[in-house]
């Protein structure tokens, strides 16, 4: 029988994929059986290309991880029994929270409102009909109501931005809040004292094996060309870590040591804050450092 | 990726792609709706604080919010459940009318962890992914994967149990799969004496 090309070989095994069961025979006769001969074309084709075992791989491990979940520990369950539920859709409020999320110095809906703006054209006088004389009589009372509307829309305004910020400080510091508290109530979390070049007190640096919290209140928010970076020194060597966000004045910084992270808070590292330029890096001196550890 | 160069609206793309996915699968892990409306915020937040080090090449950006949703699930998790706490006894005998899901939950881990530590939260999340992807599938995608994994059957016995061309069978298998592949790619491997780790993840470094 003539070899199979990887491109048909690739086809066929896209057909099997959609079969667990045959999938799961061919990587048992794969796995188990003495090299295959001309009569399983498929099966030769795979023993020699990389490529397909790979394939056969991935999707064997999603039929294994959907029979896994199913083996539950109350016994097994069927697909169907899952297939039953109705969609969840995430609760209006939970999007408003996520808004609230201070993206790029500012939350999300300040973001969205800055893009749309809002529309004042309700507040301008419409047009006239022609050859009505206006007399300073009639005109007053009129100043007067647009300069009442005119006051209170601003009222409403700044009250609305002022709610904005406030919705947007106070998620920002929930979210610092849980993180803090998954953070102290490991066992092994550590805290050290960061302090300013004079040697005062001016905030703290508690971290896990998850998470990292930076917070002060000593440092008012940068000018708007400037940030605050966080970093860690070893050995001379600074490595970025994050920025400082504000919300009600108070810095504050969250890193993620799990899964993502590459920095290693060893002892004889320094972490420091430091204004910088928006634009990137520049290597200023710390505004606040911490020892973390040795 | 947009958001890591400053894109505030694509933030809230990804969150209104995304959100539904994860809010359903950390409900359906917690039992608890404000447990779950943390773990998307949470997720969040670490989506635009770490959003520079998502790496496309590694898995799609949903896998990889899945990864991070996970992780702080299970945290929590057992966080919850080494937390000392008085239990009435009603909740003790793990009814599922507990008045603190997530305790309940982190319990019957716990209960779990004795055996075989990483599996069994691994299991309950892939099983509230699989719960809501299923609940999110067109209900002939959903037919066809069920006959495929519940009764065994090949695609062509699929076309003729549903009187449909086995093309279309095809097709709606396919479109099936690729999602679930795409939802399993956050998750770690099941598959007993497979290493625990998600094949969409870099390695992972607990330093």
């Amino acid at each position: 029988m003539t070899p199979l090309s990887h491109s048909a070989a690739h086809e066929q095994l896209a057909d099997l994929a959609l079969e667990p069961a045959a999938l799961r025979q061919l990587a048992g006769e794969l796995d188990g059986a003495p090299a295959p001969g001309p009569a399983d074309p498929l099966a030769a084709h795979v023993t020699t290309c990389a490529a397909c075992r790979a394939e056969i791989a991935n999707w064997q491990r999603v039929h294994g991880s959907v029979a896994e979940a199913l083996a539950g520990p109350g016994g097994p369950q069927r697909l169907e029994d899952l297939a039953l539920e109705d969609r969840v859709a995430a609760p209006a409020a939970l999007r408003m929270a996520v808004q609230g999320i201070p993206v790029g110095g500012r939350s999300a809906a300040e973001a969205a409102a800055a893009g749309a703006g809002p529309d004042l054209s309700a507040l301008r006088p419409s047009p006239l009909p022609g050859r009505v004389r206006l007399t300073s009589r009639m005109l007053l009372p009129l100043a007067a109501v647009l300069a009442v509307v005119v006051v209170a829309g601003g009222l409403l305004l700044d009250q609305a931005g002022r709610i904005n910020r406030a919705t947007a400080d106070a998620a920002a510091l929930a979210a610092v809040t849980v993180t803090l508290d998954r953070v102290v109530r490991d066992p092994r979390h550590r805290i050290v004292e960061l302090r300013t070049p004079a040697g005062t007190a001016g905030g703290s640096v508690v971290w896990s094996s998850h998470d990292l919290v930076v917070l002060t209140t000593t440092l008012a928010a940068p000018p708007a060309n400037g940030v605050y970076r966080c970093w860690v020194e070893l050995d001379g060597k600074r490595s970025p870590v994050g920025r400082m966000f504000f919300a009600d004045g108070t810095g504050y910084w969250i890193g993620s040591l799990d899964g993502w992270a590459t920095i290693s808070l060893g002892s004889g590292s320094t972490f420091g804050i430091s204004l910088e330029p928006a634009s990137g890096s520049t290597g200023s001196p710390a505004v606040l450092a911490a020892r973390l550890g040795g | 990726m947009r958001i890591a160069g400053g894109d505030d609206s694509a933030f809230m793309t990804v969150y209104d792609r995304y959100g539904d996915m994860l809010f359903g699968t950390a409900l359906r892990f917690f039992r608890d709706r404000d447990t779950a409306a943390d773990i998307v915020q949470e997720t969040m937040l670490a989506v635009w604080r770490r959003s520079d080090q998502f790496n496309p090449e590694h898995g799609s950006l949903g896998a990889w919010m899945l990864g991070i949703a996970r992780n702080r699930a299970i945290d929590r998790l057992r966080a919850e459940a080494r937390r000392p706490r008085i239990v009435r006894p009603a909740d003790d005998a793990g009814g599922s009318d507990s008045s603190d899901p997530v305790a309940w939950a982190g319990r019957a881990l716990m209960a779990a962890d004795r055996e075989e530590p990483a599996s069994e939260a691994d299991r309950r999340w892939v099983r509230s992914l699989l719960v809501t992807t299923l609940s999110e599938m067109r209900p002939e995608e959903r037919d066809v994967l069920v006959l495929a994994y519940d009764k065994g059957l090949s695609q062509s016995e699929i076309a003729a149990r549903l009187a449909v061309p086995i093309g279309t069978v095809k097709s709606r298998t396919r479109r099936a799969l690729a999602g679930l592949r795409d939802r399993l790619e956050g998750v770690p491997d099941l598959r007993p004496g497979s290493p625990r780790v998600a094949s969409g993840a870099p390695p992972v470094d607990r330093r």
